[in-house]
């Protein structure tokens, strides 16, 4: 039960992100700034620290290969991206004693990576063109801006949703 | 510590990497129809996105409102020269229209269909890819709808893409402004009758690239460029943008200009899917 709430709630974001996200006229305004949003890395992020890599992992592949099929031309790039990500990631979280400041801390690296990953591939393949300087000027900060807030809007409940559902399943 | 990479995890690396070089080269064929797994999966999600972009368009719409109340003096102002004109474009319209079916008719044509006859199928978007690497756009009309791929994408403003791959109930819309080289298209301008090639996207400036234009030709700034209805299912007159710059090609031996597209497209709520009437031999009226 409760792993289908959590497949509905990342569905939900994964869905929003291309709806009503894309509704937001940020690209009409400032021309040249692209924020984008990776609220479902950040999403999946906190399921590998809190309930576990594995799980992580599992759902940053799944729904890696969701977005592949609905949003872009080249199947297969965003479910490495996501799975090799959250994958690192979680790793790394190891390390730290998680609270609110190292979680938003280490999503944002997980954007910053994920981003870098999926900007390598689609510039070998020739999905974009867009030149490195412009990514780490008006793609990266803009990004990050507006994924850390979402981290930080959704770090207590989303926490607290996945705790329980460990206790739950142990 | 734990250790990033141990052995059998080097070879998931490495045998994932595989699978990805695999499934990128076999998506990036582009004549592909696309399988039914993927078709499955983009019309079910179809689904869910109809749902939620439903309400947030009507928010968007509602903001937008307030926006255009405010520039409604300026606007009603402009809009009240150009209705002087509209009563002698009509009528001068209507009267070519006649000549030009009299004429048909003389030279027997009238049964078939001419390069710039089209039927239209209006659809929503209802998602697009939110990373601006890919320009796609996803539209609630599919092959049950008579969609298929290659056609067209116009709003009442220009032309902004052609259908991509195709669904049962939805497909997807590449849009003009993607820098992958898929988009050739061939154009005119319309007052000179000068013919030349689209090709590609400069995303910087956000212009689109006019070439192959005769170098013997005047091209001016401000010209509007249309298609020529000479690429695939492409009808004749769909306005594509205004020429911004002219230069000179790299060999000079064309000259080549930027054009601003006639749409904003990151404004795009409902799209019309061009249906061309005239068939030519190449692209058919089945499949691709």
């Amino acid at each position: 039960m409760k792993q289908l709430k959590l497949f509905l709630f990342l569905f939900l974001i994964f869905i929003f992100q291309g709806t009503v996200m894309m509704q937001i006229p940020v690209q009409r305004i400032w021309n040249h700034v692209q924020m984008v949003p990776n609220f479902l890395l950040v999403a999946i992020l906190m399921i590998a620290f809190f309930a576990g890599p594995r799980s992580g992992v599992q759902y940053g592949i799944l729904f890696g290969f969701l977005v592949d099929l609905n949003y872009t031309s080249v199947i297969g790039v965003y479910a490495f991206s996501l799975g090799l990500t959250v994958y690192l990631i979680a790793s790394l979280s190891r390390l730290f004693n998680m609270n609110v400041v190292t979680t938003v801390l280490l999503s944002m690296a997980g954007v910053c990576l994920h981003q870098l990953i999926v900007y390598v591939i689609y510039s070998m393949i020739g999905v974009t063109g867009q030149p490195f300087t412009d990514f780490l000027q008006w793609r990266l900060p803009a990004t990050l801006i507006l994924n850390s807030v979402f981290a930080l809007i959704i770090y207590y409940p989303f926490r607290r949703f996945l705790r329980s559902m460990s206790e739950y399943e142990e | 510590m734990p250790s990033f990479f141990s052995n059998k995890k080097l070879i998931v690396l490495l045998t994932s990497l595989i699978v990805l070089v695999v499934l990128i080269s076999f998506s990036l064929n582009q004549d592909r129809k696309s399988t039914w797994p993927e078709q499955f999966v983009r019309d079910t999600t179809g689904w869910f996105q109809y749902l939620l972009q439903r309400p947030a368009q009507y928010a968007a719409g509602f903001f937008g409102n307030v926006h255009d109340m405010a520039n409604a003096y300026q606007e009603n102002k402009q809009l009240k020269e150009n209705l002087a004109n509209y009563a002698r474009v009509a009528q001068e319209n209507r009267d070519l229209t006649h000549k030009y079916n009299e004429l048909r008719k003389q030279l027997d044509l009238q049964n078939d269909a001419d390069l710039s006859e089209y039927q239209k199928h209006t659809a929503m978007v209802i998602a697009r890819s939110y990373d601006r690497w890919n320009q796609i756009v996803t539209v609630d009309k599919g092959e049950n709808d008579g969609i298929q791929s290659g056609m067209p994408v116009i709003t009442p403003k220009g032309l902004i893409g052609k259908i991509g791959k195709v669904g049962k109930f939805t497909s997807e819309v590449s849009l003009i402004s993607d820098s992958r080289n898929v988009n050739q298209i061939s154009a005119i301008i319309q007052d000179t009758r000068t013919y030349g090639m689209i090709e590609g996207y400069d995303e910087k400036k956000g212009v689109l690239l006019f070439q192959k234009i005769p170098i013997k030709s005047k091209v001016k700034k401000g010209q509007m460029v249309t298609t020529s209805g000479y690429t695939g299912k492409f009808p004749s007159g769909l306005p594509i943008g205004k020429v911004t710059a002219v230069s000179t090609d790299q060999y000079g031996l064309t000259k080549s200009a930027e054009l601003k597209p006639a749409v904003d497209l990151n404004d795009l709520t409902y799209v019309i899917i061009v249906d061309r009437k005239a068939r030519t031999s190449d692209t058919g009226g089945e499949g691709q």
